[in-house]
């Protein structure tokens, strides 16, 4: 697991939704931390999961506070088995993903999420995210139920401005 | 605009395309501002080394078919611009009607020959009214085949059933090997 590398779109991996894990051995562990370290090889990257890097386990890693834009956030945070909970409010903001490289698109969001999860020694915690950091969870978890960001474009990029509406 | 002023202009699109360089979106705005016209409505945009331009615009209702014609001339040589001017009837020029429920297409996928065709010939047969469309096409070469995305606003018509359109998208996504998504527009709230 020490030379990951990134699964791009068509790659089936990426649609595939991902098996829970039982039970954290060391295999899991290397690959938590080839992630974070394959995250942090990329710039801009504040997040990644399991499948855009081949497993289809229910795993990702993410940190917000990479983003210059970030806000309150959690810092680096490794997530086994993590599910949104509750959802609150809506956003759109311009996303990105190392699995579509050169594409990016106006993706819809909860603007506040509860996600929880399991830590890398499986002890269960949730979080209250909000803004930056709550639509990074949301792009991770989206991967590890086989969903791209394309799926959610919200709105076509002219959109910041709506041609009128007439009556 | 007030009805007076509608009812005392004519409306025209303009439509001007030519290799892109300074000056074209300039030269075009100063033939109009010095024929005493005014912009309502544009889209502008370069598509590979060539820039377009579509605009909507009121002239003074003394303002010639011909006399438009000629004031672009100049253009077309200096800026090897080919314009298309076409004149608005009272009937053309009404406001479209409020959108029917607008929504968003996404489709995505291995790049291949027919997915444009494919997607709005069905959506032509569903009666779906296309708004707006991007494309963007990147990768390619050593990073694996590229990949094409096609983006549509469409107006769905009232009795079209959105749960239906989607089920044929899908069974035709399938067949063409891409992805496709069908949601209701959500605007920007920056």
């Amino acid at each position: 697991m020490s030379h990951l590398s990134i699964c791009r779109f068509p790659d089936p991996v990426l649609k595939r939704p991902t098996t829970p894990i039982n039970g954290i051995d060391a295999p899991i562990r290397h690959l938590a931390d080839a992630m974070i370290r394959l995250m942090r090889a990329h710039t801009r990257c504040v997040g990644l999961a399991a499948p855009q890097v081949g497993s289809s386990l229910r795993l990702a890693v993410m940190d917000a506070s990479v983003h210059a834009k970030s806000g309150k956030n959690h810092g680096l945070l490794v997530l086994i088995n993590p599910v949104i909970h509750t959802t609150e409010g809506g956003s759109v903001a311009r996303e990105g993903c190392l699995s579509i490289p050169d594409f990016t698109a106006n993706v819809s969001r909860a603007q506040r999420v509860l996600l929880r999860a399991a830590d890398i020694s499986g002890n269960p915690f949730e979080l209250w995210m909000e803004g930056f950091e709550a639509i990074v969870a949301q792009h991770e978890v989206d991967h590890l139920d086989g969903r791209l960001f394309l799926d959610r474009v919200a709105n076509l990029k002219t959109d910041v401005f709506r041609r009128k509406a007439y009556d | 605009m007030s009805a007076m002023a509608k009812s005392s202009s004519k409306r025209w699109l303009v439509a001007a395309i030519g290799q892109d360089r300074p000056g074209i979106v300039a030269g075009v705005a100063e033939v109009l501002y010095q024929l005493g016209c005014n912009l309502e409505d544009s889209a502008m945009t370069r598509l590979e080394g060539e820039f377009t331009i579509m605009l909507i615009v009121s002239a003074p209702s003394s303002l010639s078919d011909e006399r438009l014609q000629q004031a672009f001339a100049p253009l077309e040589s200096r800026l090897r611009l080919a314009i298309h001017l076409k004149a608005l009837s009272a009937y053309e020029t009404r406001s479209p009607a409020k959108s029917l429920r607008p929504h968003i297409i996404s489709v995505y996928g291995a790049d291949r020959p027919g997915i444009v065709f494919r997607v709005t010939q069905l959506l032509a047969q569903a009666r779906v009214n296309i708004t707006d469309v991007q494309t963007h096409r990147a990768g390619g070469g050593k990073s694996g085949p590229s990949l094409y995305m096609l983006l549509l606003e469409v107006e769905l018509p009232k009795p079209a059933s959105t749960v239906k359109l989607e089920q044929s998208l899908k069974r035709l996504a399938g067949e063409l090997d891409v992805e496709v998504s069908l949601r209701p527009t959500e605007a920007n709230v920056l």
